[in-house]
């Protein structure tokens, strides 16, 4: 029992562990992660915006945009530039990034902020947004349950991987399916305890790719401070920050190349 | 002197101010009766100390209209911007949020002192979201008993009060919306040049938390206009769609 007493769903299946194969890769985590720290790693946060003065988020940053549903005119208005993070999700993902990534580049696309109307929209816009700007790691600590959304947000992750981008997705917190993270091109991530940012076990069986810590975290939050929640939310971008790391140092590597570099050097990974 | 219209469309605002007022009468007890058993039981069931319900109006403001335990009286009332805060992230986002230790966040803790001279360590929050998928408010629970056996299930257990909850909101909501339903309504209808459709055009449209019903409104109106063997093959068509939506829709 954890000190919440309480687990997202998807994450059971972590819990135990299973045991999964390597594939026979020989690759070790030393190999993928050592004497690497994301440098020249642009890694997009598509949330709720990053507080840049947050000490957990201190390194290299790039303002990025504020996406927000321009309902009279009925499109996505983009603001590239500064901006806050009102609720402090963003600031959360982008400070655990930097746990094992310090040297990557965060930039901050805010999606989340403003009114609820064309919310999938500007979602979607947010990551074509991340993208164009050159990203090579997305966090999405975010998804849509809107079957309407589906296709949309299904061309943009084809999108994202043919362009190399390698997209980390959180699963949803409830047992039920959310869009983008349930698709097969993504890196989905449920929550397990643990606090060390390279604690990474991998899912034996789908919708979840890989499990990190997500429960009773400490994270950044508001105002310079720390909380400590629960939530796949937190588990994605310590996912995030190990493919950012890797990429730091193999930058060629395809995103499926940097799935199944994870999946083989994950703590529950056997060698067969 | 006030033109002939602007009389008319005085009376058209009274009327519609007089139909959100029978909306509000003959609203079933049971919807707003539901809702506090929902926010009651939960909180008997978590063990917890508070729980509340707010309610997503068509300002994108949360409303708390329910709730129990600690702090119940002072909390409802209160308005909240989705723009901040917790709950606000949850409408946001369409996510729960768990938090175990609510540490230093003074905004957060300010906000519910403020309103309820209660400050919680822990928080868990879900969406409350209507069958189309639309979030019509957040269910809220503060310092759930986590020790208690089954705890590590409570996210699951939340969710199953917020669809209960979000039924009984979506009962609530199709009775406040009259007033829209009938101006829509007649704005669609009156398209002759008559003084009923010029005054119609002074009063602000229809639209609220019921748009889809306010366009299959309008779109009956026309099919109705079209003629008798149109008004056939319309309802004909509907109960084939009706069949195969029940006979398709997702358990």
């Amino acid at each position: 029992m954890t000190a919440g007493g309480i687990r997202p769903a998807w994450s059971e299946a972590f819990d135990p562990a299973p045991e999964v194969p390597t594939g026979g890769l020989p690759v070790s985590a030393a190999w993928a992660f050592d004497d690497a720290d994301g440098g020249g790693v642009p890694v997009a946060v598509v949330d709720s915006g990053i507080d840049e003065t947050h000490p957990a988020v201190a390194g290299p940053f790039r303002p990025g945009v504020a996406l927000s549903w321009d309902g009279d005119r009925r499109a996505v208005t983009a603001v590239e530039g500064p901006h806050e993070d009102m609720y402090g999700h963003g600031t959360a993902c982008a400070g655990i990034i930097r746990r094992a990534a310090p040297a990557c580049e965060l930039i901050s696309v805010r999606v989340l902020g403003a009114r609820l109307s064309g919310r999938g929209e500007v979602f979607a816009e947010g990551l074509r947004w991340a993208i164009a700007a050159g990203a090579r790691v997305i966090n999405l600590s975010l998804s849509s349950n809107k079957s309407e959304m589906f296709a949309q947000l299904h061309d943009v992750t084809d999108e994202a991987v043919h362009a190399g981008v390698v997209l980390v997705c959180a699963m949803n917190n409830v047992p039920a399916p959310s869009y983008p993270s349930q698709y097969s091109a993504v890196i989905s991530v449920a929550a397990c305890e643990g606090a060390d940012p390279f604690r990474l076990l991998a899912g034996a069986a789908p919708p979840a790719d890989f499990a990190a810590p997500g429960i009773d975290l400490e994270i950044p939050w508001l105002a310079g401070g720390t909380i400590t929640a629960t939530g796949n939310s937190f588990a994605a971008p310590h996912v995030a920050a190990l493919a950012a790391r890797l990429l730091s140092k193999y930058p060629t590597m395809t995103p499926y190349q940097v799935k199944a570099v994870l999946r083989a050097v994950a703590g529950n990974a056997v060698p067969r | 002197m006030s033109e002939p219209n602007d009389a008319a469309a005085g009376v058209l605002v009274e009327l519609a101010d007089l139909a959100r007022a029978v909306g509000v009468l003959v609203t079933p007890p049971e919807a707003d009766q539901l809702c506090s058993s929902v926010v009651d039981a939960a909180r008997r069931v978590f063990g917890a100390a508070a729980c509340s319900l707010a309610v997503l109006d068509d300002t994108d403001q949360l409303v708390y209209r329910f709730a129990s335990g600690a702090g119940a009286e002072a909390i409802i009332g209160t308005r909240m911007p989705i723009t901040r805060g917790l709950a606000g992230w949850v409408a946001q986002s369409g996510q729960a949020i768990m938090v175990s230790d609510l540490g230093n966040d003074q905004r957060f803790a300010r906000d519910i002192a403020e309103a309820t001279a209660y400050i919680p360590t822990a928080l868990m929050a879900v969406p409350v979201e209507s069958a189309e998928e639309e979030l019509v408010g957040v269910l809220t629970v503060l310092d759930r008993d986590a020790a208690r056996t089954g705890a590590d299930r409570d996210l699951e257990l939340a969710s199953v009060f917020a669809a209960q909850a979000a039924a009984a909101l979506t009962v609530r909501a199709a009775f406040s919306d009259v007033d829209r339903l009938l101006l829509s309504t007649l704005q669609r209808a009156a398209t002759d040049g008559s003084a009923l459709s010029r005054a119609l055009q002074e009063v602000p449209a229809g639209g609220g938390q019921t748009p889809e019903l306010n366009t299959i409104t309008a779109l009956l109106t026309d099919l109705y206009r079209a003629g008798s063997d149109e008004r056939r093959l319309a309802v004909r068509l509907l109960r084939e769609m009706l069949d195969f939506v029940r006979a398709g829709r997702r358990p």
